[in-house]
């Protein structure tokens, strides 16, 4: 009977909004952009000898998950990988936190706490440091003192983040914003382009700085378009391209609206 | 590019892997509980790992297997390690849109991801990767059990229960909004 079941997605039986639910994962994967980082982060691999060059440790057999980020081996086989990025001059923070989360021995569960708050700027480690962490990510001779904190090889108990800042306010439920913007949305779906205006401006009143601005904005300029108040839509559309220049949604706006 | 293996064949090659798979990682890490502000730093660590244990992929199960395995392992260290908090902010949700997809729709699907999200977040870490391989990684049965490193009579039971919450969570949500 188990070996019949089927996944919701390929099941015309099942429930649609399950099957919604599952196909909002459709655009999990990487953007350009990200994939562009990450791929500058993982470059220095590419010439590399798989391996490290020690073996890389027991363990796992060849189907078997990877050992934890930890370990004796690990910490072999990733001098390798640090002298790699000796020899690639400069990487980013992030390369740093990551091969320092490699070198970390296995016994205490907490080295790096991944508050990408770390620093900004570029960090050259010197050369490969023996199996403990600290000295890892040491300035390079001149170029911008980086701005690591100690933070990093934070022992267990490890406190909440790391800001000094007072704590912000927490975050405001996604579900209230969304909620409200729903009003817009069904507007908009139902050809009702005055009250999504209306539903638009009750949205910003309420939550100026909402993460779903970009989106908000984009209903109302169609909305002003659908309601033929172009000089309207074309006012707003310029504050969206000064505000979010780089946007993703530019590209359609500025087809609906050309110049 | 040899990202299949043998037993007897070369060890595939480490930038071929990387161009095919990232993806793949990406998306996994994502949907078993990683953040977006994580991502690049969890899928660099991944790819380390990967290059580091590459010689050792014997071929017996799939590369796409062995990697799901690796994902795995390095999200539970991750959350374990960084106490990470598992609500998704909004805030840190990508600035994306996709070609086709008008406005509305997008709003909608991305409602949906943080609702499926909450979702996920309540299952424990076992259920949790069962159900992102069968249900959104469509991976067998037979596939899910060799990676989580569970009989498959378990792996279906943890889908089950995994099923079960997700269905409770829906019908939850359309009370709601009733």
């Amino acid at each position: 009977m188990t070996t019949e079941t089927r996944p919701w997605l390929q099941d015309e039986g099942a429930d649609p909004a399950l099957k919604e639910l599952l196909e909002s994962t459709e655009f999990d994967g990487p953007s350009e952009r990200q994939l562009e980082k990450l791929t500058a982060r993982v470059a220095f691999l590419f010439d590399l000898p798989p391996g490290g060059g020690e073996g890389g440790g027991g363990g796992g057999g060849p189907s078997a998950p990877a050992a934890p980020a930890g370990g004796a081996a690990t910490v072999a086989a990733t001098s390798g990988v640090v002298k790699a990025i000796v020899a690639a001059g400069v990487i980013s923070v992030g390369a740093v936190v990551a091969t320092v989360t490699l070198r970390e021995p296995a016994a205490p569960p907490i080295v790096v706490a991944p508050t990408p708050v770390i620093a900004t700027a570029p960090v050259v480690p010197k050369e490969p440091e023996p199996a403990i962490a600290p000295a890892i990510v040491e300035p390079a001779k001149a170029p911008p003192p980086p701005v690591v904190r100690p933070a990093v090889v934070r022992p267990a108990p490890a406190p909440p983040p790391v800001d000094t800042k007072p704590a912000p306010p927490p975050p405001p439920s996604p579900d209230a914003e969304l909620t409200a913007l729903d009003d817009a949305i069904a507007a908009a779906r139902a050809g009702r382009p005055a009250q999504a205006l209306v539903a638009v401006e009750a949205h910003v009143a309420s939550w100026p700085d909402s993460p779903l601005a970009q989106e908000r904005e984009v209903i109302a300029i169609e909305a002003l378009l659908s309601l033929g108040r172009r000089d309207d839509a074309r006012t707003r559309l310029s504050a969206f391209r000064s505000k979010w220049p780089t946007s993703t949604h530019l590209v359609r706006l500025e087809s609906m609206l050309p110049q | 590019m040899e990202l299949q293996r043998s037993s007897v064949g070369p060890v595939p090659d480490f930038r071929a892997l990387y161009t095919s798979k990232a993806p793949l990682v990406w998306r996994t890490l994502k949907r078993l509980g990683v953040r977006e502000a994580d991502l690049e730093d969890v899928a660099q660590e991944v790819f380390v790992v990967v290059h580091r244990r590459l010689p050792e992929f014997e071929g017996r199960s799939s590369i796409d297997t062995w990697l799901y395995g690796i994902c795995l392992r390095i999200a539970s260290d991750f959350r374990k390690k960084a106490h990470v908090k598992r609500e998704t902010d909004l805030a840190e949700a990508p600035e994306r849109s996709h070609s086709g997809e008008t406005a509305t729709r997008q709003i909608a699907m991305r409602q949906a991801r943080l609702k499926l999200d909450e979702a996920l977040n309540e299952l424990d870490e076992d259920k949790r990767a069962v159900f992102v391989l069968f249900e959104l990684e469509q991976l067998s049965m037979q596939e899910v059990a060799e990676t989580v490193g569970a009989p498959v009579q378990t792996a279906y039971a943890r889908l089950y229960a995994a099923r079960k919450h997700i269905e409770a969570f829906v019908n939850q949500q359309r009370q709601v909004s009733a």
